[in-house]
């Protein structure tokens, strides 16, 4: 019989460096699971991509099991790596921070392909691009 | 007494722009964010002065949100108890029991031992190695079967220090215990006064190669892929001829990997477990002579046949 459900805890925490302080500590508590080990397997199944904030999903069980999902990287962290950016801008319609170009946006579109829900790659495309505008970021073409 | 160590900071608005907000959140120096229908929320250190932090996270919103594409957004803050989280988790503690004879009791439960049981007494605290993930559960199953009477010991990244304190309660002579995060060293020596082996068991914060000692009987190593491959040359330098290595903490697809590293550093595989997607493996510098492979079996090759 499948097991049933106590709840689905999502975070974005940076690869490789999960600690049980909060986020993770205060979202998983409550679900009786011990944090060291979902800190323990959530940095080691996300060691390469140190540097980047992978998102994740967290099926607690009630028997105090777990599983997870890890996602893409926001698209926000995907572009500041892109640009080779620290900061977004603090005020995206007066200062911009960059510009990004349609092969930047389309690249992004098709890393996070699987955790978007678009109806096309041009509608992801889209997306990547308001998100960029927000960032200060500057939309080629 | 409840002490208020964190402000949590959460922003409201449109499921669709959950991931700006949290953008907003790791732009104003968030570790991490939590994610939920229509709300993101971070955790600061209510030791930096947070207020300015909320009001900076407020204008950003607003210049971000000023064409109202978020929907009705709204920030909020609330400082948070720093023990709910700890506490919770340790009342679902309950002691259980490993392999034939090792019971692994909260520090704070009162608990009865049966006949021949070994009680490990563990607090992991802030530190990993409470005995319920599955790494930690298959080297206390291979250190129940290797450890002997007055053997000696490392334990390189000890957590909590539960397998060199199951070490202890198995009958080894000496065991180092070592770990380069100090909150793991803290806890550990804890669990060992704790469990009454302060005169067995050596912790010190820092790698194997801090440790002037050697070689040994049995070397434990449940870290992570990266760090045993890393290690492999020193942990066989400190391995006597006939000493036993169980690695831990690898994940199923740096099995291969490991094992090369191994015998690269002239340990030969003689056992591998596996529980869930994890690993543990054990190596010796003699000859293996008992290997086999099945993904059912608990255990597969004692070391050896005339030990108990």
């Amino acid at each position: 019989m499948a097991k049933r459900v106590a709840g689905v805890v999502k975070l974005q925490i940076p690869a490789g460096k999960a600690t049980p302080a909060p986020p993770v500590g205060p979202a998983l508590a409550p679900y009786g699971i011990n944090m060291m080990a979902f800190v323990k397997e959530y940095n080691e199944r996300t060691a390469a991509q140190v540097g980047l904030i992978i998102p994740v999903e967290i099926t607690v069980y009630e028997d105090r099991t777990f599983t997870f999902n890890l996602k893409t990287p926001p698209a926000a962290v995907l572009i500041k790596k892109a640009l080779g950016l620290e900061r977004a801008s603090g005020e995206p319609n007066k200062n911009k921070v960059g510009k990004i170009s349609r092969d930047q946006m389309r690249e992004i579109a098709e890393t996070k392909w699987r955790d978007l829900n678009a109806a096309s790659i041009d509608a992801a495309v889209r997306m990547i691009e308001g998100t960029a505008r927000s960032m200060g970021v500057e939309v080629e073409g | 007494m409840s002490v208020k160590d964190w402000v949590r900071i959460s922003i409201f608005g449109k499921d669709a722009c959950v991931e700006l907000m949290s953008h907003v959140l790791f732009e104003h120096g968030a570790d991490g964010v939590v994610v939920g229908d229509g709300w993101v929320a971070a955790y600061f250190a209510t030791a930096v002065p947070w207020q300015e932090r909320l009001s900076a996270i407020e204008t950003t919103v607003a210049t971000m949100n000023s064409d109202g594409a978020w929907g009705e957004c709204r920030v909020e803050s609330e400082v948070v108890d720093d023990e709910d989280w700890t506490s919770n988790w340790r009342r679902h503690f309950r002691p259980f029991r490993v392999g034939e004879r090792l019971v692994i009791v909260p520090a704070w439960e009162d608990f009865t031992a049966g006949p021949g049981d070994l009680l490990l007494r563990i607090d992991p605290a802030m530190a990993f190695g409470s005995g319920e993930h599955a790494t930690t559960h298959m080297a206390l199953t291979m250190l129940e079967e290797l450890v002997e009477k007055d053997m000696t010991v490392i334990d390189v990244g000890t957590g909590s220090g539960i397998l060199a304190i199951a070490a202890g309660r198995l009958g080894a002579g000496r065991v180092w215990a070592v770990d380069i995060d100090e909150a793991a060293v803290t806890a550990a020596c804890a669990n060992v006064r704790a469990n009454g082996m302060d005169d067995i068991i050596h912790v010190q914060q820092g790698s194997i190669a801090d440790l002037d000692v050697g070689p040994v009987d049995v070397i434990i190593a449940n870290i992570v892929a990266g760090t045993i491959i890393k290690l492999a040359p020193q942990l066989a330098e400190r391995l006597r001829s006939t000493g036993w290595l169980v690695v831990g903490g690898i994940i199923e697809k740096r099995q291969g990997d490991v094992a090369s590293a191994l015998e690269n550093a002239g340990l030969t595989i003689v056992q591998v477990l596996q529980k869930e997607d994890w690993i543990t493996m054990c190596a010796t510098p003699g000859e293996g002579i008992l290997w086999q492979e099945d993904s059912h079996a608990s255990y597969l090759c004692p070391p050896r046949g005339d030990s108990r």
